[in-house]
């Protein structure tokens, strides 16, 4: 593989079904040993655009390449470089763990010790050993999914496209996918991961993409991501109330400074005009004095989910013009989003 | 995991892995071995019959009824959803990123399927010589129509196979439905075989033949099979294939290689023969060929990337001329069918030349055209290439099969004067000659010509409009060549 050239580049991609733009002029490139976390809401165009990647699926328009080759042109030499799982895969029937990874094994092209070697292997990494003689349809989907990145790293693949691997996972299964994930990036592998988990993306990616409406709208690490889409001049601050949060909620509608950024169990999320110490302990203060049973009140730190949401606010602020949902008084609304 | 590794390390590493996985998993369905016992079992419950003194000539019929429906439909069924089931739980999708093309898993699957089948077929040998010992059974004509069905299961596996790329269950049955109707006459024939009287002068007229006839007859047999089970998993494997990658140009230089062969035998046989019957033995399976050709290469899509196109793009101007003929896609499909029926209906005119006293109007001849015509209905009713609701393999069986409705009807209820309304209509246009009297044969025959040539020529206008698809797409498949060349050139 060509490592002079970033791993993946994605240049102005698009991809239509009927009058549906499912990818509308996506561009992006990913370095050689990079983990990208691949963000966006069902129907974004997150799975069209790997499909188009693992060449599954053809552009309409545009370049793909991975390796430096591009997937159109050259399909076999990008499909030797790609390992590729499926957000939903089915597993066959009447065929054993170790068949099927010796099934995939043969159609790779590995042969006799070589093969059996390289099985060996990729089950004692994804701890598949134990399950050997398992039926590979009657496993939970924690054990499937460690089969499906088995089968995707049988060839060693210098390129990994992993989309949701963690959906449906309890969260002991999450934790060993993620921990395999990790040990994949130090071995130097280019990953590109889509979910919806976005704190466990933010702990894993070097860098994350977030593809909204077929369009790429953010291309960065995590913390600039949260960073820019924070408002200047703002605190966010966690309020928990004795009783109803409903109380706080109203008291907050009718506050200078204060909105309403999230509804809790026991409270809510407050965004607050001011990062001034002495600003927030008087909003404390009048709390207080108003007849709030405050409980707890502390300064929070701005989660990538929040991150996301406000961007894609203000993109839906840029585009449309902005209906208050159901439920939300018109004043609030932007912070709603 | 130590003591399971060993396992693997068997004879099964010379065969193709799915070929491996598909044999795995077949031979552990119930399906299968539910099939498999409950077959023996009546064949042993109807031996008992026999023995006990049941009429051998009825149990015979029972016998191969069996021993029919084992073989024609109950094994190839076996390959009525498998790839469908592959593209629904997304392992079609890891199959093709392994170095395993379209093709290879197609013929993989198919050998499978078709070894189950054969040991089935195998496992009746053994009732068939106790049912010899019994009486009343000509052993020959037993092997001749057990290696019929054989082959023909081989045939009718493959059809279902490539047909099961189809994604609508309805559409699968209506298409299943076909190939059933296509078997059927394979039916018929081993029922002769086993049962008529005339099949024993038939067999022994065979062992008549000189050495190099009987080596003909049966050596074209098998090409046929061979064939046709290659042309149904390449038009499978076509429909599986990502649309980058080019599965018509091999498909049809093998097809024109084979129908030319075929149609040359026919026309040898036409011209030294004195029977015209018997350049039928090469034109019944070119005719049928033809149909499952056309019916194919009018269906595919046009090609949208020009990887489609470049290995004859790069050809020059022979190459790019030949691409018309050969590129992928519906609108070079046209010329290609049209060949294909020249091919299929210049066995007709030999005969016509050879045999003055033939009426080539009065036979197959004008049935066949009629059929050729239907398989162009899709591209000149093709409007809206978006309607993804209309599938044009329904289209072309619906017309062929409401062609053969109509003439049907206008003969069984004598209303000969309504076959004339097929002149009007690309499927039945020469139809409404084969209903009327004789006297006023010439006038109406004419006109149904006239109106066949401008089906014809209105589905050639149509493909030749689509033809800047093809010079676009060759354009980019040479500016790419020439960008690989510099790559190349820098490179060094």
């Amino acid at each position: 593989m060509d490592r002079s050239q970033p791993a993946v580049v994605v240049e102005d991609l698009h991809r239509t079904f009927g009058t549906l733009k499912a990818v509308d002029g996506v561009s992006f490139s990913i370095d050689h040993g990079r983990v990208v976390g691949f963000v966006g809401a069902n129907g974004a165009g997150k799975t069209t655009t790997m499909r188009i990647m693992a060449t599954l699926d053809s552009p309409g328009s545009g370049r793909v390449c991975m390796g430096g080759h591009n997937v159109v042109h050259h399909p076999a030499k990008v499909r030797r470089l790609l390992g590729w799982m499926p957000d939903s895969f089915g597993t066959y029937e009447h065929m054993t763990v170790l068949e099927y990874l010796d099934f995939y094994a043969r159609a790779l092209g590995f042969k006799g010790a070589d093969r059996l070697r390289r099985i060996q292997e990729v089950m004692d990494f994804t701890d598949l050993t134990p399950l050997a003689d398992r039926m590979s349809n009657k496993m939970s989907k924690g054990q499937t999914q460690r089969l499906c990145l088995g089968r995707a790293l049988l060839h060693d693949p210098q390129i990994l496209i992993l989309d949701e691997p963690a959906a449906g996972l309890d969260p002991k299964a999450r934790v060993e996918l993620k921990n395999l994930i990790r040990i994949l990036a130090q071995e130097g592998k280019t990953i590109l991961i889509s979910s919806h988990i976005l704190s466990e993306l933010g702990e894993m990616c070097d860098s994350l993409l977030f593809i909204d409406k077929g369009r790429i709208v953010h291309h960065g690490d995590a913390e600039s991501m949260v960073r820019g889409t924070e408002t200047a001049g703002e605190t966010l601050v966690n309020v928990q109330i004795a009783g109803e949060p409903a109380k706080l909620i109203e008291w907050a509608l009718t506050a200078p400074l204060i909105k309403v950024e999230e509804e809790t169990k026991r409270g809510a999320r407050l965004r607050i005009q001011s990062t001034d110490d002495a600003t927030l302990a008087g909003v404390l203060r009048r709390m207080i004095q108003d007849g709030l049973p405050v409980l707890d009140y502390h300064r929070e730190e701005r989660r990538l989910e929040d991150a996301f949401i406000d961007m894609l606010g203000q993109i839906d602020r840029n585009t449309f013009k902005a209906q208050p949902p159901e439920g939300l008084p018109q004043k609030n609304t932007e912070d709603a989003k | 995991m130590n003591a399971t590794l060993p396992m693997l390390r068997d004879f099964s590493d010379h065969f193709s892995p799915i070929v491996v996985k598909e044999l795995r998993q077949g031979l552990r369905t119930r399906f299968f071995t539910s099939a498999l016992i409950l077959f023996h079992t009546f064949i042993i419950l109807l031996l008992i019959t026999v023995t006990l003194g049941a009429p051998v000539e009825a149990v015979n019929g029972i016998f191969w009824g069996i021993a029919g429906f084992m073989l024609l439909a109950v094994m190839p069924l076996r390959g009525f959803a498998a790839l469908h089931t592959e593209a629904a739980d997304g392992t079609l999708d890891m199959l093709t990123l392994t170095s395993i093309a379209s093709f290879r898993i197609l013929y993989g699957k198919w050998v499978a399927l078709y070894s189950q089948t054969l040991l089935v077929a195998g496992s009746i040998l053994p009732y068939m010589v106790a049912r010899y010992f019994f009486g009343g059974v000509e052993i020959l004509q037993e092997v001749v129509a057990l290696v019929m069905l054989a082959l023909g299961s081989g045939v009718i596996t493959a059809a279902l196979l490539a047909f099961s790329s189809q994604g609508p269950l309805l559409l699968r049955i209506f298409l299943a439905l076909c190939v059933a109707a296509g078997a059927l006459p394979l039916g018929f024939f081993t029922a002769f075989l086993v049962s008529a009287s005339q099949a024993d002068s038939m067999v022994r007229g065979f062992f008549a033949l000189a050495l190099w006839e009987q080596c003909s007859l049966i050596g074209g047999i098998l090409a046929l099979v061979v064939y046709a089970v290659y042309y149904f998993l390449a038009l499978g494997s076509s429909r599986i294939a990502p649309p980058s990658e080019n599965h018509s140009t091999l498909k049809r230089l093998i097809a024109l290689a084979v129908h030319g062969a075929l149609m040359v035998t026919g026309l040898l046989l036409c011209f030294l023969n004195t029977d015209p019957d018997v350049a039928f033995w090469a034109y019944i399976p070119l005719m049928v060929l033809t149909l499952i050709v056309c019916m194919d290469v009018l269906t595919e899509e046009m090609p949208r990337y020009p990887t489609a196109v470049a290995v004859l793009a790069r050809r020059g101007r022979l190459g790019r001329l030949a691409g018309r003929l050969l590129y992928p896609g519906w609108a070079s499909g046209v010329i290609f069918s049209a060949v294909m029926c020249g091919m299929a209906l210049s066995i007709v005119a030999g005969i016509t030349l050879r045999h003055a006293s033939w009426d080539w109007d009065d036979g197959p001849g004008v049935y066949m055209v009629c059929l050729f015509l239907a398989v162009f209905v899709p591209v000149i009713l093709r409007i809206n290439r978006t309607n993804t609701f209309v599938n044009w393999w329904v289209v072309q069986l619906c017309s062929a099969i409401c062609g053969i409705m109509l003439t049907m009807f206008c003969f069984t209820m004598n209303a000969r004067e309504l076959g004339l309304l097929g002149i009007f209509t690309p499927i039945t246009t020469l139809f409404g000659v084969n209903c009327v009297d004789y006297s006023s044969r010439e006038g109406i025959m004419l006109l149904g010509c006239v109106f066949s040539s401008m089906w014809l020529l209105a589905a050639i206008v149509r493909a030749a409009s689509h033809f800047n698809t093809y010079t676009m797409l060759e354009s980019e498949a040479l500016e790419q060549a020439a960008r690989e060349t510099h790559r190349t050139h820098d490179a060094a």
